[in-house]
């Protein structure tokens, strides 16, 4: 018995050794500069050409429904004003947007937000896309998130995974990738807007997609940040206005539960006194106006949701 | 609570395990066995406590009944007297489970024969309802037969609830358990049973979350999101549905074997290779064998069994594995799959008897591909989807092959339409789909299982190493995956 005993010490001090180890290893060691490399890319193109700017500007920001969806040269052509398109990735979350969108933004600008439905419903728990980032391009950001949060983003890196980085880093050069190849930061115009999106990729008809998970309605990690941010735009005297996402118009969005959903929303943001502009149905749009996924409009598609959201702008903009 | 929880992981199993052992050790006996049923409904509680009273008024019928059929009595009307007790009992259990199970199945066929409007209940299956259920139906049948000692509610409340096997097996008896919880030295910490159940318990979690888990996104993709698949994606889907299958309920067992045996108590073996299997009767020995048991125990043998001619005992195993079928799912493709291995064990049997033998690997092959088909219709949630990863799986219309061949055999394109790109893309694929199944097929052909490994399990500096970093892998994996156990549904 006394050696299942001591077997069994054995077990929990390696195991201990083994944790403290690979969390060390990860947070040295793993990156993944390859496929972070058009997000970094991309958002550098974007602060720069936004920070070039010494007149009020107009800034779309969000996840890539914006990139893709949002022709902020057009808006700029319309509406006589500078606008800059700094959507990227929404896999980097609420949180880490806004942080990014605030280093560009001056008194008197206006910026439209129409964040997607898994930033809403956002509840924290970490993503992949905003860990590899974070880990390869902004340790500094990284190191001020809660402690549990950085534990998690560590751990959530498999051996496997820390292996193919390392292998990635030192045996394989990283190199952008090809146009249609890959997203890349090459097919952006000078407002940050992705530029290559003709037609529907095959992918987008042929799958069968979900409408967003929701459960009961409450203040998400999400909708914290956004009513921050709406606080800090007052403070530094920034018109904000959140919107809504362009997707594939489900017909789980036209039933009572989702009807729910958008009212509660709305109910939120006029609750906590953030403007919005339109409504959720007002950007959903049909399988064939998209590009390779479901927030991802098309050419024809982007034209059609910006001409609207200039319309919406129109509308419901007052500036201040 | 999951056992791929950090809640039971870190929480739940740790406070029942020393408190249990506590109580013991001061020798409060009654008290450790009442805390390790509360404990044990606690852990069913987790997921909704409102099936609670379900299964406490089910095992209080089912202990009444099964005590009045327990004792003793010779006379001819008294005989009667319990058969009609216990056929009562037995139809009681399954209307109850019939009820939660079966009715909006009902519903929807009444509804499309009448062309009729009848909404459905929309009922929230009970967790484990299937599994108590059977358990509790074996239980009344052997107390019929006399084979339960008789023990107090708080025993036979212990043997229902018992947290490692409650939710989903394996299906035990009454005989194999309580005798074991009796024992005086199974109330005393065992450490060799401990390291036991760890390593047994660290494999089946690193089954579940890292390899089953791993295959289910490509089945899932497959069978529930793209609506139109190439054969390369029709063959990974239905495989990724095999493997994650095996490894998801054989991961359960095993974690549930490993808890067991924490508390000094040895659960029957669920699953013996069974993709090793060379004919389906082979393979129903090492799939779900407790299942099996209770089938052939419970409703082959008393259905007439290999008793009453050639003829009765193929319409005994087709009724069998129909009723089989139909305990996994309230859906005609459960029926269909539990007529498939029906008619495939009927057919086994008459092939065997004219004396025909086939080379290993053919029978091999033809088993497991059976198998693997039949398990299409296992998973499909609708026919469509069925048939759409079948068709495909057949179709030589739809062929494409990885880019990086196109410069070798861009020749096919012109003469077979076959055309060069993402060959595995509307599953989410890509080479490590092709990788994790070569990886699933060694590992279920040329590695031992977790029972044979315990068996030859050593004290050695390369165990330590293997559980510690089994244990670790499966534990971040739950960071980014929590999934529930596939056998949850059924």
């Amino acid at each position: 018995m006394r050696r299942y005993k001591k077997f069994l010490i054995q077990i929990v001090i390696v195991t201990l050794i083994i944790f403290i180890a690979f969390g060390l290893l990860n947070l040295s060691l793993y990156k993944s500069e390859q496929s972070m490399l058009w997000i970094n890319n991309s958002l550098r193109i974007k602060e720069n050409y936004a920070k070039s700017i010494n007149e009020n500007k107009i800034v779309f920001t969000a996840g890539s429904n914006v990139l893709f969806g949002i022709n902020t040269e057009t808006i700029q052509k319309e509406l006589k004003i500078p606008t800059v398109n700094m959507a990227v990735h929404a896999g980097l979350k609420a949180d880490y947007i806004i942080y990014r969108t605030k280093k560009i933004l001056k008194s008197g600008d206006l910026i439209i937000m129409p964040l997607e439905y898994h930033n809403f419903t956002w509840d924290g728990s970490f993503s992949e896309v905003k860990r590899d980032y974070l880990l390869t391009y902004d340790k500094d950001f990284f190191h001020t998130l809660p402690i549990l949060s950085q534990l998690k983003m560590l751990y959530s890196i498999t051996p496997n995974m820390l292996l193919n980085s390392l292998y990635k880093q030192y045996f394989k050069k990283v190199k952008k990738s090809k146009i249609g190849e890959n997203y890349n930061s090459d097919t952006l115009n000078k407002h940050g807007d992705e530029t290559y999106k003709k037609g529907s990729k095959n992918k987008v008809l042929t799958k069968n997609y979900k409408a967003f998970k929701i459960d009961k309605f409450y203040k998400t990690q999400g909708l914290k940040s956004i009513n921050q941010f709406a606080k800090w735009c007052k403070k530094n005297n920034i018109n904000f206005y959140i919107s809504f996402p362009n997707t594939i118009n489900l017909k789980d969005y036209h039933t009572e539960k989702y009807k729910i959903y958008f009212q509660n929303l709305i109910h939120y943001f006029k609750k906590n006194n953030i403007d919005f502009i339109g409504k959720p149905t007002d950007s959903l749009y049909p399988k064939e106006y998209f590009y390779d996924s479901n927030y991802h409009l098309n050419l024809y598609g982007s034209q059609i949701r910006t001409k609207k959201i200039i319309e919406l702008i129109k509308r419901t903009v007052k500036y201040k | 609570m999951l056992f791929n929880s950090y809640e039971f992981i870190f929480a739940f199993l740790p406070v029942t395990f020393f408190i249990y052992f506590y109580l013991n050790h001061k020798r409060l006996t009654e008290a450790s066995k009442g805390f390790l049923v509360f404990s044990s409904l606690f852990f069913y509680s987790w997921w909704n406590i409102t099936y609670l009273p379900i299964i406490l008024s089910s095992m209080l019928f089912n202990y009444v009944i099964g005590n009045s059929l327990n004792k003793e009595d010779g006379t001819k009307h008294n005989k009667f007297s319990k058969k009609s007790l216990l056929i009562f009992a037995i139809v009681s259990n399954i209307v109850l489970l019939g009820y939660f199970k079966y009715t909006d199945f009902l519903i929807e066929n009444i509804n499309l024969i009448s062309d009729g409007n009848i909404p459905t209940l929309d009922l929230a299956l009970p967790l484990a309802i299937s599994f108590f259920t059977f358990q509790q139906i074996s239980y009344l049948v052997d107390s019929y037969r006399q084979e339960t000692k008789e023990y107090d509610f708080l025993n036979y409340a212990l043997f229902v609830t018992f947290f490692p096997q409650l939710i989903a097996g394996p299906i035990v008896h009454h005989k194999e358990m309580m005798p074991q919880f009796a024992k005086t030295r199974n109330k005393v910490k065992n450490y060799k049973n401990i390291a036991m159940g760890l390593f047994i318990f660290s494999i089946g979690l690193f089954k579940k979350v890292v390899i089953a888990d791993t295959f289910a996104v490509w089945a899932t993709q497959g069978f529930d999101i793209a609506t139109t698949l190439n054969i390369f994606e029709a063959w990974a889907t239905s495989l990724s549905y095999t493997f994650q299958l095996y490894f998801d309920f054989s991961g359960y067992t095993d974690m549930a074997i490993g808890l067991a045996l924490l508390f000094n108590i040895k659960l029957p073996i669920n699953f013996n290779s069974p993709y090793k299997a060379t004919d389906i009767q082979d393979f129903w020995r090492r799939w779900h064998i407790t299942l099996s048991r209770f089938l052939k125990d419970y409703i082959y043998i008393p259905l007439g069994g290999n008793r009453k001619g050639e003829f009765r005992i193929y319409t005994n195993l087709m009724a069998t594995f129909i009723i089989g079928g139909i305990w996994h799912g309230a859906g005609w493709t459960f029926v269909f799959w539990g007529f498939l291995h029906g008619f495939a064990l009927v057919f086994h049997r008459a092939w065997s008897k004219l004396g025909f033998k086939l080379w290993t690997w053919l029978a091999w092959l033809i088993t497991f591909n059976f198998i693997n088909i039949a398990w299409v219709f296992f998973r499909a949630k609708e026919w469509n989807d069925a048939v759409k990863v079948l068709a495909s799986m057949f179709s030589l219309n739809n062929i494409v092959l990885p880019n990086f061949l196109s410069s070798k055999l861009n020749f096919l394109t012109a003469h077979f339409n076959i055309k060069f790109g993402n060959f595995i893309d509307h599953i989410h694929g890509g080479i490590d789909t092709i990788i994790w199944l070569i990886f699933g097929f060694i590992l279920i052909l040329f590695y031992k299982n977790t029972m044979e490994k315990s068996i030859f399990f050593k004290l050695n500096f390369f165990n330590i190493i293997f559980i510690s970093f089994i244990f670790y892998y499966s534990i971040i994996s739950m960071i980014t995956v929590k999934s529930e156990f596939l056998y949850f549904n059924f």
